[in-house]
């Protein structure tokens, strides 16, 4: 399997290789993180077309209806700082928790309620969560004694979902259904606690916020477990999503791609198409013409209509 | 039996008065590898490969990527081993497992999910996994017989051109001609027009006739816009 570096050498093979681009002397501006960046989207554009998919476990959450799968929202517990001091930058502590039996891990999220920071959890400790890259996006970007915060857990940490194509919760499929049509069915039935039966997704500019309705209210949890093997668990705390995923989150150069070989140069005639179509001159033009060209070709041989 | 340097004197012949840009690991890399892929794909009797790996107890899926990264279609899948050297049973069962798909399970069984057994069906998630069905209670063997594309040829390092191309050498001429016509698709108006109309011949006209159509226009316009270009300043 190759990595993005080799892919990214490729690709620049050939451009290096255009007359046109390199006389136009816009080559040095096409970096490395560029590429990968069109390679990205090339990417995206694979899974918009349901070739990624997976399964994912989330945890059902006793009377919660609204699960973003691509967000921090598995809340595994709260509290309230009582350090005793302020303006600490790093870390939260709390002598009336234990966070590593709570099931805090290291790449969770600690947010300030209070000042409305967060940070990434990269240490944990019986009573203190260290957030060795400090906090953002507060006042203060500091926690002070009586500052109450929430930790969070992400509900697809390895993946980024790109839509939903079915919801089994128990164990069993749910039914897909649009709010307005269980309107009909089932008026008032945010109120009804008989278990999940159908899912939906927020709304179409939001298609990876998931929807259970009604909510859970069988399974035993509230605080979230994250089994290694999650079908060895009681069904009533799964929520199972297939799900369209991409496949490639990690934009390290080494990292090792994340698709079948076959799918290799698909990725790489499009990416230079792309990149080739950007300049807007004829030539460059007419590279990312028989470059689209080819990489259609190879798409079409791996049943994918268009890239 | 032809070797690498074979093929690679071959594609040189292709390319013409071209060949003395093409240094050998790039012919290798943007040329024969992606011909000899685009040929697997093309006919995906080509190229096909078995592998045994085993599906662990409550499993339901296989990642391809980990198991068979150069499938690109599963063909087949058994319960057993059923490798090239060795046939053998998996906990007493030895049979094919039947295609289908999670939509189909799911109408005639909810809860599809939950059920474990042996399993007796395969069906495809996505293009990187495979799913046996039921889940199996007890590790089990499978036997993926897959499309493949063949492994890169190893000359990006020019330490092995005497090793053999993975595809047969009947299919070498071809895979040296569509090496060629990739080779030269990047270079230049001129030669990408040769490069289309090679694989117009090869392939077909119907994929390449836009992108023909279209780079002649890029060209026409490029030769109007030309002499504004090379105006000298001031020459006015």
């Amino acid at each position: 399997m190759n990595t993005l570096s080799d892919l990214t050498t490729r690709i620049r093979a050939v451009l290096q290789d255009d007359e046109a681009l390199l006389s136009s002397g816009k080559f040095p501006a096409w970096q490395s993180a560029e590429i990968r960046s069109e390679l990205d989207q090339a990417l995206m554009t694979l899974a918009r077309r349901h070739l990624f998919q997976s399964l994912i476990w989330v945890n059902a959450i006793a009377s919660r209806s609204i699960y973003p799968l691509n967000e921090w929202a598995t809340q595994v517990l709260t509290g309230t700082d009582n350090s005793g001091g302020t303006g600490t930058i790093q870390s939260v502590t709390d002598t009336t928790q234990n966070f590593v039996t709570s099931g805090v891990s290291v790449g969770d999220r600690v947010r300030n309620l209070t000042d409305g920071c967060r940070g990434l959890v990269t240490a944990v400790e019986a009573t203190v969560l260290t957030c060795l890259a400090g906090f953002t996006g507060g006042d203060e970007n500091a926690f002070d004694s009586g500052d109450q915060y929430v930790v969070e857990h992400p509900l697809t940490p390895t993946t980024r979902v790109v839509s939903i194509e079915a919801v089994l919760y128990d164990g069993q499929d749910l039914y897909y259904t649009e709010e307005l049509a269980l309107d009909r069915l089932r008026p008032g039935w945010e109120l009804r606690h008989t278990g999940p039966i159908y899912w939906s997704v927020d709304n179409a500019q939001t298609p990876t916020v998931l929807r259970i309705m009604p909510s859970p209210v069988l399974t035993g949890s509230t605080v979230p477990v994250f089994p290694e093997s999650p079908l060895l668990q009681d069904w009533r705390d799964n929520l199972v999503v297939v799900a369209s995923i991409h496949p490639q989150e990690s934009q390290e150069p080494t990292a090792a791609l994340q698709v079948l070989d076959a799918y290799e140069d698909a990725l790489v005639y499009d990416t230079i198409a792309r990149f080739a179509g950007m300049e807007g001159e004829w030539q460059t033009l007419g590279l990312s013409t028989v470059m689209q060209a080819l990489a259609q070709v190879y798409s079409q041989q791996l049943g994918i209509r268009h890239v | 039996m032809p070797t690498v340097a074979e093929l690679l004197d071959e594609v040189a012949l292709h390319l013409g008065r071209n060949r003395e840009y093409y240094p050998a690991a790039e012919v290798c890399r943007s040329g024969l590898n992606p011909a000899l892929r685009l040929l697997c794909l093309l006919d995906p009797t080509l190229a096909t490969e078995r592998t045994v790996v085993v599906l662990p107890a409550q499993s339901l899926t296989l990642d391809l990527r980990t198991v068979a990264p150069r499938a690109h279609q599963v063909r087949r899948v058994l319960l057993g081993a059923a490798g090239a050297a060795v046939v053998s049973r998996s906990a007493a069962h030895f049979a094919p497992l039947a295609p289908t798909t999670r939509e189909a399970l799911a109408r005639r069984d909810p809860a599809w999910l939950r059920r474990t057994g042996i399993p007796d069906r395969w069906f495809p998630l996505g293009r990187h996994l495979v799913a046996a069905w039921p889940r199996p209670v007890t590790d089990h063997s499978l036997t993926l017989v897959c499309a493949v594309v063949p492994p890169p040829v190893t000359a990006d390092t020019l330490t092995d051109l005497s090793s053999t191309p993975a595809l047969d050498s009947t299919q070498h001429e071809l895979v040296a001609r569509v090496a060629a016509a990739i080779l030269l698709l990047k270079d230049g108006a001129g030669e990408a027009d040769r490069g289309l109309q090679m694989l117009m011949t090869l392939f077909g006209k119907e994929a390449f006739t836009m992108a023909a159509k279209r780079l002649r226009n890029l060209q026409q316009q490029g030769t109007q816009l030309q002499p504004q270009l090379v105006t000298p300043a001031g020459a006015a």
